[in-house]
């Protein structure tokens, strides 16, 4: 695992620096490298397909025209989260109250199912494979229902923490805050998160 | 338990669970969960959420996104996609360097239209000019400023910007009386808001400043004054400062008609044929031609037809100030000088 994050390191900084001389082709593979986990992440914290479409887009122009002032005191990737993060903030000022309708359309009684499905997941010690519960769509949208009633702060470190898998200095990195308040917001969002979906499930 | 110990406790199970925890932390939240169910509930709780919430299917990005980010860049301006390209290339700096040219060519109009201003709206800038001195006959000019040749004394202050200047010198041995006698006529003739009186130690100046008919009526009341004047001489100032003429001997009735003229060049024509005149007159002696004036019942001589006078002096091209091409306000200067 850690050899393998550290061939990725290698392998970004070549192709950073290629970029940084102009070389598209290094620029594209970047691009295509990170463009399914950017607009991911992107979509987890915004909610909406179109909209974190748009902002994965407006996160490699802004790559593109910056890549130039990166001086590679971070890794590559915890800055190009960092920029799609904070333009996804900002989107998320500009439009307060998205997500707030995937919640309460998962809580009608076609959801019944898999509340049912997803509470007895949750306290059964069982060895239910996680995976086969989270492809069940509803319940896949029960549970981004629930993310999206979190505030944009703790949504953004339960994804980049339980959906990008991020470390906790990588998320202090790409969210620009100190390594203790990724824990005390972390611990703050998961239970914030269980208590909502506790709220939802039968 | 209180609220701040639970939050701990949260805290802990989260980073437990994300294998944050020391040795000793990880010891702590297995004792915690073997002494407590509720503990041993959320932490596996948390520990399905997160399996959860990790195991989403991951969105794959719409296709043709790089086709997608190429035309966004294309529809930005090329200096907005280039950036810090755009700054360093040899564009930008032909752009900036004409940029910093035009900047410099404003600047400089701007200062030449202010010297240009400056220069029409001074008041000081009249100041600079050609003047001639009184004293030394026509031949002595100096130049330099009115306020130096003022403070000298012994200049005429004759010279400013007024149309058509003239000075009429009296040397008197009865200066009082002539003062007098002008200062009445200036008072006579309401002209004692036109005109500025100046007291030196050797001679006394009115400037005055009016119409020609007003000046005509002044030189009128003045004739009486011809008769105790020792010498009494005109200067008319021309275009130049060696144009000036100085009509030698002059009388009352020659002033007037010199003074009277409406067009500047016949003023000028006639000083000069008076001057030439006069002249002639002193050259030869008084009994001659004036006793033959005499003769005749007129007190003085005044030539109906202006014989073409020689030059007394070289003509200068060289304008010295603005003259009206015709006549209206007369700018004399009378100077009493006691003797």
């Amino acid at each position: 695992m850690q050899r393998q994050l550290e061939r990725t390191i290698i392998d970004d900084t070549i192709l950073v620096r290629q970029s940084q001389h102009g070389d598209s082709v290094a620029m594209g593979r970047l691009i295509v490298k990170y463009q399914d986990r950017v607009y991911n992440t992107i979509l987890k914290i915004c909610g909406n397909r179109d909209d974190a479409a748009e902002l994965t887009q407006e996160t490699f122009v802004k790559l593109i025209e910056k890549i130039k002032t990166f001086e590679g005191k971070s890794a590559f990737y915890t800055w190009l989260f960092r920029i799609a993060v904070n333009l996804t903030f900002n989107y998320c000022k500009r439009r307060a109250k998205v997500g707030m309708q995937s919640l309460e359309a998962a809580t009608g009684p076609e959801f019944d199912g898999a509340r049912v499905h997803l509470g007895m997941f949750l306290a059964d010690e069982g060895s239910v494979d996680p995976a086969v519960v989270a492809q069940n769509k509803e319940i896949g949208e029960i549970l981004v229902g629930a993310l999206s009633k979190l505030d944009e702060h703790h949504r953004a470190v339960v994804v980049l923490r339980d959906i990008e898998g991020m470390s906790y200095p990588e998320i202090a990195e790409a969210l620009e805050i100190q390594l203790g308040t990724v824990k005390s917001r972390l611990s703050r969002a998961r239970a914030n998160l269980r208590e909502i979906l506790e709220t939802v499930l039968i | 338990m209180n609220e701040g110990h639970i939050t701990d406790i949260e805290e802990l199970l989260s980073c437990y669970i994300d294998g944050e925890l020391s040795e000793r932390g990880r010891t702590e939240v297995k004792r915690l969960i073997q002494h407590d169910e509720s503990v041993a509930g959320k932490l596996l709780k948390m520990k399905k959420q997160k399996q959860l919430l990790n195991s989403l299917p991951i969105a794959s990005a719409p296709e043709g996104l790089v086709e997608d980010i190429k035309g966004r860049l294309a529809k930005r301006p090329i200096s907005e996609r280039f950036g810090l390209d755009a700054d360093e290339s040899a564009g930008a700096r032909h752009l900036l360097y004409r940029r910093v040219l035009t900047a410099a060519a404003m600047f400089v109009l701007v200062g030449v239209l202010a010297v240009v201003v400056f220069s029409v709206i001074m008041p000081g800038s009249a100041l600079r000019k050609d003047v001639a001195i009184e004293g030394g006959g026509p031949s002595e000019v100096v130049t330099g400023s009115k306020e130096a040749l003022v403070d000298s004394g012994r200049g005429v202050e004759a010279v400013d910007s007024y149309p058509f200047k003239a000075a009429l010198e009296l040397a008197t041995y009865e200066s009082i009386a002539i003062n007098g006698f002008i200062a009445k006529a200036i008072y006579s003739n309401d002209l004692v808001d036109n005109t500025i009186p100046k007291r030196h130690p050797t001679r006394s100046d009115y400037h005055v400043t009016c119409t020609t008919e007003q000046i005509v009526g002044l030189l009128d009341d003045l004739e009486a004054v011809w008769v105790r004047c020792e010498r009494v001489s005109l200067t008319v100032y021309g275009e130049t400062v060696a144009s000036d003429i100085v009509i030698g001997s002059v009388t009352s009735a020659q002033a007037i008609a010199v003074l009277a003229q409406e067009k500047p060049d016949e003023r000028v024509e006639l000083a000069k044929n008076f001057a030439d005149f006069n002249a002639l007159i002193q050259s030869r002696g008084d009994e001659g031609i004036l006793a033959s004036g005499a003769s005749g019942g007129e007190k003085e001589f005044v030539p109906s037809v202006p014989v073409k006078p020689e030059l007394t002096r070289p003509e200068q091209p060289q304008a010295r100030r603005d003259q009206p091409e015709t006549g209206g306000n007369v700018n004399l200067i009378i100077t009493v000088t006691g003797l």
